[in-house]
């Protein structure tokens, strides 16, 4: 620990309730301000972290699209190509076209899943600050009780919200 | 020139210490609890520590207004909610070339410090600490008021959700 040097340190006047009082302000001023980037900066990691986590998960779902059209349309080439002598192409054609028709709708199914992962995410995110909250920061367990039974409320609010706007569609 | 180990365990948030008359700004160790390491040449020198209640302060309610905006409606306010009290300690200390002193915030007692261990004389001036009534009486008012105001912002949120 560093030792200070007592008779360096300036007498700042007689210790008065305003210089109690301006100090007491400052100090708390400056204490939430910091709480309030600490907690801003783990959230901005987290969200963007968990964005990125989304963004892998919708890019390896587009490399699966990808991939499967690929072999979809190379085996429908090489269908077409090994049966264009025989004259039956087409009637092999058809039922691989269903096939690339329900391995669509799949696709669309996860893709319509996306948003509620998107609400996890958040959901995530904001537990982590909850606990981050708690541990570094302090806050008791009351608040933490309260700020859970909030966000339950709001996250199922979103969820309704998003699903009675697909209804109406 | 004389060196002085300061530790006080338990003091409430906010705490204000001052050595020979000036404040000084304590650091917590992994105990929580306050250390202070300093030198100076005098042989004798003075330790004040308050704790002075916020809410009896001048203009407190702004204050308290302004803390639970920028706290994101009291979720980063760190400050305690319990035990209201004024603290006054007051002590000489006579310096040796290592001092070392040792205090214990008092819940029991109507006292506010026990010292610990120390290896030095030390003269106590003052040593109280009194429950603040008028404190804790205006806490439980900002208390209803912030449960007012998460309760308004709930009901804005839902409204702003479904209209």
């Amino acid at each position: 620990m560093k030792v200070v040097n007592l008779d360096a340190i300036k007498t700042k006047g007689e210790i008065t309730t305003q210089s109690v009082q301006k100090y007491l302000v400052y100090n708390n001023f400056l204490n939430i301000l910091f709480s309030l980037l600490t907690a801003i900066t783990v959230f901005s990691i987290v969200v963007v972290f968990s964005y990125f986590v989304v963004a892998l998960i919708s890019f390896v779902l587009a490399l699966f699209l990808f991939i499967g059209l690929l072999i979809i349309t190379l085996a429908t080439l090489g269908i077409v190509y090994l049966t264009t002598d025989i004259g039956k192409a087409w009637g092999w054609f058809d039922p691989l076209m269903e096939r690339t028709q329900a391995f669509y709708q799949v696709l669309d199914k996860i893709y319509h899943v996306l948003p509620y992962l998107d609400i996890a995410c958040i959901a995530l995110c904001v537990v982590s600050i909850v606990l981050f909250a708690k541990n570094k920061l302090c806050i008791s367990k009351t608040k933490i009780v309260w700020l859970s039974i909030f966000l339950v409320v709001l996250v199922a609010c979103a969820i309704f919200a998003f699903l009675s706007q697909g209804g109406s569609k | 020139m004389n060196n002085i180990t300061l530790k006080v365990r338990g003091a409430p948030k906010n705490s204000l210490i001052f050595l020979d008359d000036k404040l000084i700004k304590i650091k917590k160790d992994s105990f929580s609890n306050k250390m202070f390491k300093g030198q100076t040449s005098k042989n004798e020198i003075s330790l004040k520590i308050y704790k002075v209640q916020e809410l009896t302060l001048k203009n407190w309610w702004l204050y308290e207004i302004l803390y639970f905006i920028l706290s994101i409606f009291g979720l980063f306010d760190y400050r305690a909610k319990t035990g209201f009290y004024d603290v006054t300690y007051e002590a000489n200390i006579k310096l040796n070339a290592d001092t070392q002193l040792e205090l214990n915030f008092d819940r029991k007692t109507e006292n506010a410090f026990t010292v610990k261990a120390t290896n030095t004389e030390l003269n106590e001036k003052e040593n109280k600490k009194e429950q603040n009534l008028k404190a804790k009486k205006r806490f439980k008012w900002t208390i209803v008021c912030k449960v007012l105001a998460w309760i308004l912002a709930a009901v804005v949120v839902c409204l702003c959700l479904f209209i």
